[in-house]
């Protein structure tokens, strides 16, 4: 199964727009990007947030050019490190 | 010497539609390698850019885990069968909507995430014991999305049984197995959950055994099978968990004095939900090798690294290359 490059998650609300963008971030190879649309307030907060958290860059938040529903564009990059429970 | 490699139906097709092929070899690796070379179709299927097996790629050598029989080096002879499993390969659940959406805090655990999730799916976990202590982590199982769950106990339940998280009061009387099944019936839309079938074969096994006897038979039955699994043993002060991947010191080596019986006290259903979770993590995450032990005693909690015992059944077979076994380490 190819991983979905773009994301449409403005019908998402959170906590589901990062489970899903953590789901396709996971498919892909380290530095390879996803765009994510999302819509305005929480989502295209904590999105962004919690993806540097993670260790992924943001590589760009702008406003999606017109049409509707309105929205915002995510471009993040997949980290390197993949973080994991280890037992000792 | 020549081997028989078993090869699965989603491979076939890279192996001239073959069932088994002969392979030569002295270990493992060596018969993996020759079967590559005479079929490089399974190259990629079967190994990854530096040429080691692919990490969720199982092999069994005459049924038995080659991780529990010492690894890719671990020698064969003639006649011996090797059956590649790929874990993931051929019709594997995926996560739909539904999947997502029910499962969606725990795709967020680090190191589980969706393709832990999926091999949660794919897994077969028999949970032997169905009273107040195991209740606990068989919720947390069905829960979780273990994609089928066989529980094993045929005994009848007892009034104390129904004080557990499980087990209401109608249950009293009836198998505790059936009586589990039964009341895990509202997670059973996306999982399948049933009494355990004589002969099935798990992918993982929770033990929460009624005695020590008991926990060291079962747990014996599952290192020689080379099945994961992890052990419950709890009493009125406390207990233990022991988790033991393939090719981990057996649960003879990690369990040390810990005592049974087992009235159900709150520390103990805790200690049960603690075991489901560690199943999961073993399930979801197969590259896990090391075991460990928690232990509760006197309220105080402790965990720490299991340790072989000297010259328990349980130690790796010295590799092929090292015949007198000079260089095997108390593992």
């Amino acid at each position: 199964m190819t991983s979905p490059r773009r994301l449409d998650l403005r019908a998402h609300a959170c906590p589901m727009t990062w489970v899903k963008t953590c789901i396709a971030l996971e498919r892909l190879a380290a530095g390879e990007e996803l765009e994510v649309w999302l819509s305005a307030g929480e989502p295209v907060d904590s999105v962004p947030r919690t993806a540097a958290e993670e260790g992924h860059q943001v590589v760009s938040l702008s406003p999606l050019d017109g049409g509707a529903p309105s929205g915002w564009r995510l471009v993040l990059r997949k980290g390197m490190a993949e973080a994991r429970l280890a037992l000792p | 010497m020549p081997v028989t490699v078993l090869i699965p139906s989603p491979l076939r097709e890279l192996a001239g539609r073959q069932r088994e092929v002969a392979a030569q070899g002295a270990t493992v690796r060596q018969v993996l390698a020759d079967l590559v070379a005479s079929h490089p179709g399974l190259r990629g299927a079967l190994t990854d850019d530096r040429g080691e097996p692919r990490r969720h790629l199982g092999l069994f050598l005459n049924d038995l885990d080659v991780r529990a029989a010492g690894g890719l080096d671990a020698p064969v002879a003639d006649g011996d069968r090797l059956a590649l499993v790929p874990a993931l390969a051929g019709g594997a659940p995926r996560l739909g909507e539904e999947g997502i959406a029910r499962w969606a805090r725990q795709l967020l655990v680090p190191g589980f995430g969706a393709a832990g999730q999926e091999r949660l799916l794919a897994s077969r976990v028999r949970v032997i014991g169905a009273d107040a202590v195991a209740g606990a982590a068989l919720l947390y199982l069905a829960q979780a999305g273990v994609g089928t769950l066989w529980i094993d106990d045929p005994e009848a339940a007892a009034p104390a049984d129904a004080g557990g998280w499980l087990l209401g009061p109608k249950a009293v009387g009836q198998l505790r197995g059936e009586a589990a099944v039964e009341a895990l019936r509202p997670f059973s839309s996306l999982i399948e959950i049933s009494p355990y079938p004589i002969g099935g074969v798990p992918t993982a096994v929770l033990i929460v055994a009624t005695s020590s006897a008991q926990s060291l038979a079962t747990a014996e039955v599952a290192r020689r099978t080379g099945v994961p699994h992890v052990v419950v043993e709890a009493d009125a002060e406390g207990g233990l968990v022991a988790t033991i991947p393939v090719g981990a010191p057996c649960y003879a080596c990690s369990r040390g004095a810990a005592g049974a019986g087992r009235p159900p006290a709150p520390a103990a259903t805790g200690l049960a939900a603690l075991a489901a979770h560690e199943l999961l993590m073993l399930i979801a995450d197969p590259s896990l090798q090391a075991g460990r032990r928690f232990e509760l005693i006197r309220g105080v909690p402790s965990m720490r690294a299991t340790a072989r015992l000297s010259g328990c059944a349980c130690s790796p077979p010295p590799p092929a290359s090292d015949p007198d076994g000079a260089g095997a380490g108390p593992g």
